[in-house]
């Protein structure tokens, strides 16, 4: 529920506050943002499964996106940037499809 | 791991318990739904700032070959020019081509008024949404149309009416409520004026997902007119080249 609030007031300063991407983390902030979500869904499927810890799923989000960034990075001086952050989008959107998948197995047992 | 055990899991979640992994999974969500929106924002006006590198380079390749090309063009013309000026005997016909081509190219650069068959649009930008780049798109488009001269009307800071001729050197920058031609402020609404086959202008403009359509996706009112006769009276300012010299024949 607080997390729920959470997600909701964070959206809402990003809508009220009309903030701009600084120059230097335009190329990374989505990256960032899709392997957040996976580290979210990684969670939510991790309480549904009873096996959920506070400090796992911090260090789990945290990681994942500086990692995330990180690769793109390394892609980005390598001259392969476009390339490795189709690779992450591409690993990451595989791992938020099964999270989803679990979940959708509890809720609807199917 | 049963999926029974999922139901009383799920009551748990949305109870608030305000443990500190809910306190840690809420800030972290916080950042996450924050950053999303700033996201969102980013790239649905993203211009070529948002491009990378690599992009923004292939681009300016491609523009850097075009002026070198037209560069290489002008070059000729006007050497071309020169040989039917000062050689070939100076006659009649060669000084009529070479007329035929200032003409021309004082109309292109703006220095003549001109006048013709055209079309006029008008641009109502009631939600202030116009930026520059969809003005540059704007008289791209009419210029790949054919339009030989092209104007933009608007509104001086007094409310006169002022007109500003728009040319090659011509730049624009737009602060939402009013757009600067050439370092004149105009304010809105704004109606450009080109010279060329007006039908083939105006089809130009209503190709899907073309200038039309990105004024009205700022829900910026739009009036298409072709008319018989545009008269564009306003001049291109002179800027003396501060480098370039003239290649004179040896």
């Amino acid at each position: 529920m607080i997390p729920a609030i959470g997600l909701l007031a964070g959206i809402a300063i990003g809508i009220f506050f009309k903030p701009t991407v600084p120059i230097l983390f335009q190329p990374y902030l989505p990256i960032a943002i899709v392997a957040a979500l996976d580290a979210v869904f990684g969670g939510l499927r991790a309480v549904l499964d009873g096996v959920f810890h506070d400090k796992v799923f911090v260090i789990s989000f945290v990681s994942n996106v500086v990692i995330a960034a990180l690769i793109v990075f390394i892609g980005d001086q390598l001259g392969v940037g476009s390339q490795l952050s189709t690779a992450v989008v591409v690993v990451l959107g595989i791992r938020i499809f099964s999270n989803v998948a679990a979940l959708r197995r509890h809720f609807f047992h199917a | 791991m049963s999926t029974e055990d999922g139901s009383p899991r799920l009551r748990n979640l949305i109870r608030p318990r305000g443990t500190r992994g809910e306190i840690a999974a809420a800030i972290l969500l916080l950042l996450l739904g924050y950053g999303t929106v700033v996201q969102f924002k980013a790239h649905a006006n993203a211009g070529l700032e948002s491009l990378r590198q690599t992009d923004l380079v292939k681009i300016l390749a491609d523009v850097t070959a075009r002026t070198n090309q037209m560069q290489e063009e002008k070059v000729s013309l006007e050497s071309l020019k020169f040989q039917l000026t000062s050689g070939a005997g100076s006659s009649r016909a060669a000084l009529e081509t070479v007329r035929e081509h200032i003409d021309a190219l004082r109309i292109l650069s703006g220095q003549v008024a001109a006048h013709g068959p055209g079309l006029e649009l008008s641009i109502f930008d009631i939600n202030s949404g116009l930026t520059s780049n969809i003005i540059v798109g704007l008289i791209n488009e009419l210029r790949d149309a054919g339009a030989e001269v092209l104007a933009i009307s608007g509104s001086d800071a007094t409310g006169a009416k002022v007109q500003s001729r728009i040319v090659a050197s011509t730049y624009f920058q737009s602060d939402g409520k009013s757009l600067i031609v050439g370092g004149k402020r105009l304010f809105g609404p704004y109606i450009i004026e080109a010279i060329g086959d007006g039908a083939t202008m105006a089809t130009a403009l209503r190709i899907a997902g073309g200038s039309l359509d990105q004024l009205h996706q700022i829900r910026a009112q739009t009036l298409v007119q072709v008319k018989a006769d545009v008269k564009i009276l306003s001049l291109a300012p002179v800027e003396p080249n501060r480098y370039a010299r003239n290649i004179t024949k040896p």
